[in-house]
């Protein structure tokens, strides 16, 4: 589920950096530093707008200029039972796996409904139903999470199609 | 299927049941007591320091027991108000969830957290689901019931299109690379001799790789083995292929890309070192990991293949790229190296002795110009390390296994990848193939300077002067096809006439333990009857040579043991009776072709039966399958051998030494193949005090080989020999310095051995002394340290009796003589003298030549 949520950075600036563009290259170096990055509990997707840059404050021995910064950003937390889309990245006749944008997904044999069944002579092997159901590299599908897992700076997910419209996503 | 749950050794026992909480068909939770128990124990009560004092006092606790797992309750082994002595099973518990497939510490039936434990739960839940079976990806992980399964469908599958797996290594298999820009210059250049062969070659490059310092972003250069298209696309009617290459993933899909565009044949069935796990070692158990029975392996490395030995067909390597190598093995430990052929089995050009001497590629192209005999050209190196690869495999292939164990799939994958990255480097910088071309056409530059009657050297197949570096010649794909049909038709035969016999029989199925959930569909019988490829394909390997009995000398290198040589293990494989001394039972010796002259080929140049081949038709016979005529590989050996040979048996008689240690039952005699280059590994057994200086001699000829067979009984007798006065040869340089040695004994054993080498090579230059000394000087360390060691030699030696009459020189020497003629004689006589004729033919010839 997505959130904006009011968040806070430090971010430090090399002294050769000081001078009138300061705010502009603190807001740079917090897009670097911030988007797109997964903290273990959620992504953040995008930063809107930062509220409130502090005053710099100079760390003594080094010389760097020391900022903190409140900014707004677009979340993206996955939850158990949510329903994502998602681009099938491997086949294999355990499963396949997909990228939910940036989660990485499994879904297995057994959450995949029994009518649909893994190929391996076709090229690419595919799960089919050999009707109107294919899934191959690159198929969108619509999944349901059923259980996240985080560790440091990623996070993975097992999801599941085997419930009524979830599976590939018709006209993709 | 429930799990049968154990109450674990934590608890007080005896323990008594007091309570059931859960009744069969009621629902469990993970971490929900199911039971009460009580248990009896006795503490200490009462104040130390008051008058009453200590007491013991018996008490009675009651505890619960919480369930580990989430389930129904299926049954309990237990009533209330029993006693319980142990751990014993106790309840069964159906599970919600097997956890048999899990991704990323996820189960992938349930999505639960599979990292997760609590007090309650007995095992750690990761450990359920620890194969890992999926070409592409390592954070899958599956049960072992799951892998069967799943492994049953595919075996199934195969059955009914009647195919088999085939699992096909990249580099020098199916394909040469290199990333040497001096490809890319000759490819570019019409006129460069080798435009004609590198025309073919195609390139990439590797973008998504990484940072790899110099080597980062250069072109790859891939030549297909010729014939691969047509080898692949036949192949694959009957196999189903899978790609396992030590390269990274980028470079494999890269590969498989040129070798097969359309993903016809390998689909998504690629692995590579990024999947694999494992540095130094591929195993079918990766991909297979319940059963290989329908597997069979290409590969140009037998070595990397510990575990599937019988599954492989080994490839010969294809070395396109002379001097390169494998690009991708570079952390893997060193090839065994065979000596290379040098030399064409019949012509034996002065020349090709000068070319001997270097041991340059080039040298190799042009003394296959001058064997038009051979068919397939002898130009490939036959286990030619990469020259610049040298530093990168310097780490041993103990070090290798050590951090292996380690499984840290991360760290291991920069560290091959430093390797490698060392090795591309170098070869940018060296540009190996350029040097080698630059020599070459200098050296046809001399030719034509020279202007002498070599004309067949090659000019006459070449209209330009310069010699082409790059040959592309190379059969070995037609028989490996061959081969696979082969071994697909003798499979398929074999498990015809079982699912016949198994349908005929129907008592097979009514028996216990067969699996009624397998009915005979598709055709497709039971899976216990597929025969096992391990089997099958051994079993017509070793048909090739099965009546070879084969002696080999100058193979293998110095310190190996012949019978763990790689060269030796294929040679077994193929059906060939491996002995290492040359005996009457013996029908080939395949000799080096760059050591034509050593004491086993002379042994064997006096049998007539005995068949003196090079390596090449070991080779080539290994690599068709089927027993070469013996004909164009036929070692030239020369008349004066011959005649040593049968002109004077044992002419030499005093080398009694040897005839009498061999008696010693010494059984490590089967490894001194090669009379100075096997170091004898029993060594150190007698080199207790370390005594014995390990420095390198410098005709190979250790010293310690004759001193750990050396027999000190007979050392005596011919002290008092010497003591007699028979024999004198006083003027001895080294006995004057003989001060370290305090004991008489020793001293004078010294001196009596000394004679026998005296004697022994009394035919010999004067030459020899210096080294004759220093053989003594080792002697007479060892025999300072003698003691200890004469009872655990003499009990299995017969001829070493203590007091031996001083007259046994003579009768050896007579006896020798007789023997000889008289080939009937026991085995173990007759190996006594062929070691007799090592010890005194090898200094000999060490002399002589």
């Amino acid at each position: 589920m997505f959130f904006v949520l009011n968040l806070t950075h430090q971010v430090t600036l090399h002294p050769s950096y000081f001078g009138r563009s300061m705010h502009e290259l603190v807001t740079g170096k917090l897009l670097k530093d911030v988007e797109g990055t997964c903290t273990g509990r959620y992504f953040i997707i995008t930063i809107m707008d930062t509220v409130d840059i502090s005053e710099g404050r100079i760390l003594p021995g080094s010389g760097l200029a020391e900022f903190n910064v409140s900014y707004r950003a677009v979340v993206w937390r996955p939850f158990k039972g949510e329903t994502v889309d998602a681009i099938v990245t491997s086949v294999n006749q355990v499963g396949f796996f997909a990228d939910a944008g940036p989660l990485p997904l499994f879904v297995s044999s057994h959450l995949i409904p029994p009518d649909i069944k893994f190929d391996p002579n076709a090229t690419p092997p595919q799960f089919t139903n050999n009707e109107d159901s294919v899934i191959e590299v690159g198929t969108h599908v619509r999944v349901k999470l059923i259980g996240t897992r985080a560790e440091v700076g990623s996070m993975y997910a097992i999801a599941s199609i085997k419930e009524d419209y979830l599976g590939c996503l018709q006209g993709s | 299927m429930g799990k049968p749950l154990s109450l674990g050794n934590h608890l007080r026992y005896p323990i008594t049941i007091t309570k059931l909480l859960k009744k069969p068909g009621d629902s469990v939770k993970k971490e929900e007591s199911i039971l009460q128990y009580a248990y009896k124990w006795k503490r200490m009560v009462g104040d130390p320091s008051h008058f009453k004092g200590e007491w013991e006092e018996e008490l009675t606790g009651t505890g619960n027991w919480d369930s580990p797992v989430d389930g129904a309750l299926k049954r309990w082994e237990v009533k209330e108000g029993m006693e319980i002595e142990g751990s014993i099973p106790f309840v069964d518990i159906e599970e919600e969830c097997p956890h048999s497939i899990q991704f990323q510490g996820l189960c992938g039936m349930c999505g639960k957290d599979m990292t997760e434990t609590s007090w309650a739960s007995s095992t750690n839940d990761t450990a359920r689901a620890t194969i890992n079976m999926i070409h592409d990806q390592t954070a899958l992980r599956v049960s072992q019931d799951e892998a069967s399964k799943a492994e049953e469908i595919l075996q199934r599958r195969l059955l009914k299109y009647r195919k088999l797996s085939l699992v096909v290594d990249l580099d020098q298999t199916i394909i040469h690379a290199c990333i040497e820009p001096t490809v890319g210059e000759w490819q570019a250049d019409k006129n460069s001799p080798n435009y004609e062969a590198v025309k073919e070659v195609r390139s990439f490059q590797l973008k998504d790789d990484g940072p790899r310092g110099v080597a980062s972003g250069c072109n790859y250069y891939i030549k297909m083995r010729p014939g691969l298209k047509d080898f692949l696309d036949k192949v694959s009617e009957i196999y189903e292929l899978h790609v396992y290459t030590m390269g990274t993933r980028a470079y494999a899909l890269n590969i498989a890309k040129i070798v097969d565009p359309d993903k016809r044949l390998f689909g998504d069935r690629i692995i590579s070192r990024d999947e694999n796990g494992n540095m130094t070692a591929k195993s079918l158990a990766r991909l297979f990991p319940v059963d290989t029975k329908m597997v069979v392996i290409i590969d140009d490395r037998a070595d990397v293949w510990p575990k599937n030995r019988p599954n492989l067909i080994k490839v010969h390597p294809y070395d396109f790229f002379l001097g390169i190598g494998d690009i991708n093995s570079s952390f893997l430990p060193k090839r065994e190296e065979l000596p290379k052929v040098t030399d064409t089995p019949k012509k034996k050009a002065p020349k090709a002795v000068e070319v001997r001497e270097t041991i340059e590629p080039e040298e190799e192209e042009k003394t296959t110009e001058e064997s038009p005999t051979e068919a397939r050209p002898a130009t490939e190196p036959n286990r030619k390390t990469p020259t610049p690869a040298t530093e990168g495999e310097k780490i041993s292939a103990l070090e290798e296994l050590v951090r292996m164990g380690g499984g840290d799939d991360q760290a291991l994958r920069l560290e091959q990848a430093a390797e490698q990255e060392k090795f591309l480097e170098k070869q940018l910088k060296d540009r190996p193939l350029l040097h080698m071309q630059e020599q070459l056409d200098k050296e046809d530059e001399a030719e034509v300077d020279e202007a002498n009657e070599e004309t067949q050297n090659g000019n006459t197949e070449h209209p330009h002067q310069r010699h082409n570096l790059l040959k592309d010649a190379d059969l070995e794909l037609m028989y490996l096809e061959k081969h696979l049909s082969q071994v697909h038709k003798a499979f398929y035969d074999e498990y015809d006439g079982a699912l016949v016999n198994a349908q005929g029989g129907r008592v097979a199925q009514l028996k216990p333990g067969h699996n009624k959930k397998l009915p005979i569909k598709d055709g497709v019988g039971d899976l216990n009857i597929v025969p096992d490829v391990a089997v099958v394909m051994p079993r017509i390997k070793s048909k090739t040579l099965e009546n070879c009995v084969i002696v080999m000398s100058g193979l293998v290198p110095l310190g190996v043991d012949l019978m763990r040589s790689e060269i030796a293990l294929q040679a077994i494989s193929f059906g060939v009776t491996l002995h290492t001394k040359v005996s009457s039972k013996v029908t080939h010796l395949v000799a080096s072709t760059s050591r034509t002259r050593t004491t086993k080929v002379k042994q064997a140049a006096r049998r007539e039966h005995i068949k003196i081949v090079n390596q090449q038709w070991l080779l080539n016979s290994m690599s068709k399958w089927e027993k070469e005529d013996e004909e164009p590989y036929l070692v030239h050996v020369s008349d004066s051998d011959r005649k040593r040979g049968h002109g004077e048996p044992g002419s030499s008689p005093p080398s009694e030494i040897h005839v009498i240690d061999d008696s010693d039952g010494d059984d490590e005699s089967e490894s001194s193949d090669e009379e100075n280059q096997t170091e004898p590994p029993s060594i150190q057994e007698y080199d207790i005090e370390k005594l014995v200086p390990s420095e390198d001699y410098p005709e190979g000829h250790s010293p310690a080989d004759d001193l750990q067979t050396f027999d000190w009984g007979n050392a005596d007798a011919e002290l008092d020999d010497f003591l007699n006065g028979s024999d004198d040869s006083g003027s001895d340089s080294d006995g004057g310095s003989d001060t370290s040695s305090g004991s008489r004994q020793s001293r004078d054993a010294h001196q009596g051995a000394k004679t026998g080498e005296k004697r022994k090579h009394s035919e010999t230059e004067d030459e020899e002394s210096d080294e004759e000394s220093k053989l003594a000087k080792k002697q007479r360390v060892a025999i300072s340290r003698t003691t200890g060691l004469k009872p655990v030699k003499t009990p299995n030696s017969e001829d070493s009796l203590p007091t031996p009459g001083p007259t046994i020189n003579g009768q050896n020497g007579n006896a020798e003589d007789e023997n000889l003629e008289d080939e009937d004689l026991e085995d173990e006589l007759e190996k006594e003298l062929m070691e007799a004729f090592d010890g005194e033919e090898s200094t000999a010839s060490d002399g002589g030549g």
